[in-house]
């Protein structure tokens, strides 16, 4: 081939490349728009965060933990200014990182509910994980650094959409946030808090009661063993040992409460496992002078209708649960210990 | 590294820019440099494997090429293909064997079966080595000198993940255009690669949740629904693969490589072998030429027996080509039964419907419908983990046949897990691609839509593209990138 042909042949191809580019502006543009409208939308962290920040002058107990926390404690029915700041799949990584943030911000804090709940102490976030993208809006909304330090270098660190594009329903998110945001603008409402949430950062649409039975059960344990590692139990308590100290050193208290689960969920638990993270729970509570409140075992007054699933309490529950919960506090005052 | 995945787009849209900006005589090094970097990607001892199996065969070739008595030529052919036969054989069935013996007890299978992880795209790339090989042998085609050209033939990597599966000399035949390659060829590919995205991320992948559902356990759905899960799998696989197809051949064209064909609006087919001529076209036409046909010869002497026989083995080929697995077997064997059937019967059939020309109006419709059904029937075997699973599916699709106490007609949705307006949408989708692709072959429709302005035009692959963005979240790995 002669080399004027070869530079004709490779103009032409750099002028598809461009027509390529300027297809590709219009993209680039939308991902910006996507960029912009997923950030403008709250979501359960940044609401939570939002809602604290109003109520920070008089939030006097604060409840932290993973989705039993979040779904199973009903600050309303708690005595005094109340805030639920537990998220679902929490580590203590991210609850310890989260309490040296906030604490500072809420003078009027007495009383910290940790939720000490089954496996909490072997959980971190495992890469690959289904729930492992959750990581990345605690860098967005709080800033919290992943744990590990290769996750630093993954894109969902600075990028909503492709946050939100490793979650399984994407397209839905888009509509929703669209849709939310429209609302909002339509309205002239600030978009905060998200719907389904309280005041006080608890999720009272929770209401649907799941399969409680045997085969149920064995499912969310299976997918608990598959993201739940021994070997993060030194660790996750040299975590909650950070936090515990961290509160006591501002005389704030600290009362470890273990929510109920379905007997199913018992039935299937792995003893040794729990008595290992049991005595974990009570090692913390004798050292920081902490109560621990263990309700593993449901109390009687809590029926298969109080349940989500076998371990989480749906919002009936959640309220019969916090009750139980109240009087306890009340009974045992300060005075450390086990139940 | 994914053929749908963000790292793979940034790999190919790299990898042109190397490729045309770099000088013209180093291009095929380029490539095949950036094709053995893919495969390293996904396994390193693997690599090494491709590798090695390319310097045996490109050794092979040229001394076949160069044997002066018919003897050796054979011996030394047929040796070589054994050997790559045994290969194949040894990944594919070898885990399968490890399983078993793992199940028997037996110590040191872990380690077998370890050691025997299938290559990626290893049944495509032996085909196509076994087929450059006898085809040197028959003389079709010259043995490369270069062992640039033969490992950049083997190791293509737009086709190495789920084909096609390119024939030597169409290969060979084409890398001159490495230096020069087609602008509107290279612009006609990115189009194929967008319209394979829409196929496999929002098509196929959507199909596939209630395909998944459905066949997890039959018994628990309905006759009606169990049917919607049947067809909805034919389209899932008809989808899936040609998606991966059309993403391959377009990736090929932007580096000036044009891959053969694989998919020719199979549905419409109007008895089964007018279907095998249709789908997966490279592998049943490489069949067709290293297989059937040496097996219609040897056999020609048997009359319709032989025939059958070829047409048999043939197909048991096809389903077993996919791998280890009675359901396979038993897909390729049903579909060759259905064959043999069609082929002794086509004669007959013609002749009564030529002297009935108004029934021969209904053959146009009922041909294709029936054809349809009967694949359907076989994919339901190739898409049950066993022929136990097969059996229970296909019990109980018949009304009070199975195991269910499900009543026959009910659709429940949420047990499908997707809507009938997604549902309804997809299928809507999928009638508008194959449109597309229909039309792509008419030169007055591909004019008119060039004639469309360009708005329009980009419209449709704004729509395309953002479609794609937005439901590939869920994607999943493609069906025939495991074969």
């Amino acid at each position: 081939m002669r080399s004027s042909e070869r530079h004709l042949a490779k103009d032409s191809i750099l002028r598809l490349g461009m027509r390529l580019g300027v297809f590709c502006l219009p993209l680039m543009l939308f991902l910006v728009l996507l960029e912009w409208l997923l950030a403008s939308v709250p979501n359960s962290y940044s609401a939570k965060r939002d809602l604290l920040k109003e109520l920070a002058s008089e939030v006097e107990t604060l409840i932290v933990g993973s989705s039993t926390a979040n779904f199973g404690i009903s600050p309303s029915h708690l005595a005094g200014s109340v805030f639920n700041l537990a998220n679902n799949g929490e580590t203590p990584y991210y609850t310890d990182r989260l309490l040296t943030q906030v604490v500072p911000e809420l003078p009027k804090l007495k009383r910290v509910i940790f939720v000490a709940a089954p496996l909490t102490l072997f959980q971190k976030f495992q890469n690959g994980g289904s729930d492992d993208w959750l990581k990345y809006f605690y860098q967005f909304e709080w800033h919290i650094q992943p744990q590990r330090s290769e996750d630093r270098r993954d894109l969902r660190m600075w990028s909503r959409v492709a946050l939100f594009h490793s979650s399984a329903n994407f397209s839905k998110t888009i509509s929703d946030s669209v849709q939310q945001f429209l609302q909002a603008r339509w309205t002239g409402r600030k978009l905060i808090g998200i719907p389904g949430m309280d005041s006080r950062g608890w999720r009272t649409d929770n209401t649907e009661s799941h399969d409680l039975g045997a085969k149920a059960a064995t499912g969310i344990f299976n997918w608990y063993r598959s993201r739940f590692h021994e070997e993060n139990l030194a660790e996750n308590v040299a975590l909650m040992e950070h936090s515990l100290g961290f509160l006591r050193g501002r005389n704030i208290e600290v009362v470890l409460v273990t929510t109920p689960v379905w007997q199913t969920f018992l039935d299937g638990m792995n003893t040794d496992l729990w008595l290992r993270e049991f005595s974990a729970y009570n090692a913390l509570s004798r050292k920081f002078g902490a109560r621990h409140l263990c309700f593993l075992h449901p109390p009687p007054s809590l029926t298969a209708e109080d349940f989500r699933d076998s371990v989480h309490l749906n919002s009936r529950g959640a309220i019969r649960f916090t009750k139980i919960l109240a009087t306890e506090l009340d009974r045992t005052g300060n005075s450390g210990g086990i139940r | 590294m994914s053929f749908l995945s963000a790292e793979f787009a940034l790999f190919v849209a790299l990898t042109c820019v190397i490729f045309h900006a770099a000088p013209a005589a180093w291009r095929a090094c380029l490539l095949l440099v950036f094709s053995y970097l893919f495969y390293a990607s996904w396994s390193l001892p693997h690599t090494l494997l491709l590798l090695a199996t390319t310097a045996g065969v490109h050794m092979a070739a040229l001394t076949v090429s160069r044997c002066r008595t018919e003897r050796r030529k054979f011996a030394l052919t047929s040796a070589t293909i054994a050997a790559l036969v045994a290969l194949l054989a040894a990944f594919k069935w070898g885990g399968w064997l490890a399983g078993m013996l793992a199940a028997a007890g037996s110590r040191g299978s872990g380690t077998i079966a370890a050691l025997l992880m299938i290559p990626l795209g290893i049944s495509y790339y032996l085909f196509k080595t076994i087929g450059y090989l006898l085809d040197v042998y028959w003389e079709k085609v010259e043995a490369q000198r270069s062992f640039v050209s033969t490992a950049l033939y083997v190791s293509f990597f737009p086709q190495i993940v789920s084909g096609p599966i390119q024939r030597a000399g169409d290969f060979f035949g084409q890398l001159h255009q490495l230096q020069n390659p087609e602008v509107a060829a290279a612009s006609a590919g990115l189009r194929r690669i967008l319209l394979g995205l829409v196929k496999k991320i929002v098509i196929a992948d959507r199909l596939a949740v209630l395909v998944a559902n459905v066949h997890a356990d039959p018994a628990a759905f309905s006759p009606l629904e169990l049917l919607l899960g049947a067809y909805c799998f034919a389209l899932q696989l008809y989808f899936d693969f040609s998606g991966m197809t059309d993403i391959a051949i377009g990736i090929g064209s932007l580096f000036g490589v044009k891959g053969p064909e694989n998919f020719n609006l199979p549905f419409s087919a109007r008895n089964i072998q007018d279907f095998w001529r249709r789908w997966h076209m490279s592998l049943t036409s490489w069949l067709t030429d290293y297989l059937f046909i040496p097996l219609r010869m040897a056999f020609r002497g048997w009359g319709n027996a032989g025939l059958s026989a070829a047409i048999l083995i043939n197909m048991l080929a096809v389903g077993i080509w996919h791998g280890p697995k009675w359901t396979y077997a038993v897909f390729g064997a049903l579909n060759g039964a259905f064959m043999v059937v069609s082929v002794f019967t086509l004669k007959k059939r013609n002749a009564f419907f030529k002297d009935r020309q108004k029934w021969d109006r209904w053959r146009v419709f009922f041909g294709p419908l029936v054809t349809f059904h009967l694949l359907v029937f076989t994919m339901i075997v190739f898409r049950a983990e066993s022929l136990q699973q097969a059996f229970s599916y296909l019990s109980n699709l018949i009304p009070h046949g199975g195991t269910t106490g499900v009543a026959a007609w009910p659709l429940r949705w949420s047990l499908l897990g997707r809507s009938s307006g997604t549902l309804a949408a997809v299928l809507t989708l999928a009638a508008v691609i194959e449109f597309i692709n229909w039309s792509s072959n008419q030169p007055e429709w591909r004019k008119r839509f060039f004639s469309l302005p360009r708005a329009v035009r980009w419209g449709l692959y704004y729509a395309g593209t953002i479609l794609v963005i937005l439901f590939s979240a869920d994607t999943l790995n493609s069906i025939y990138a495991q074969f």
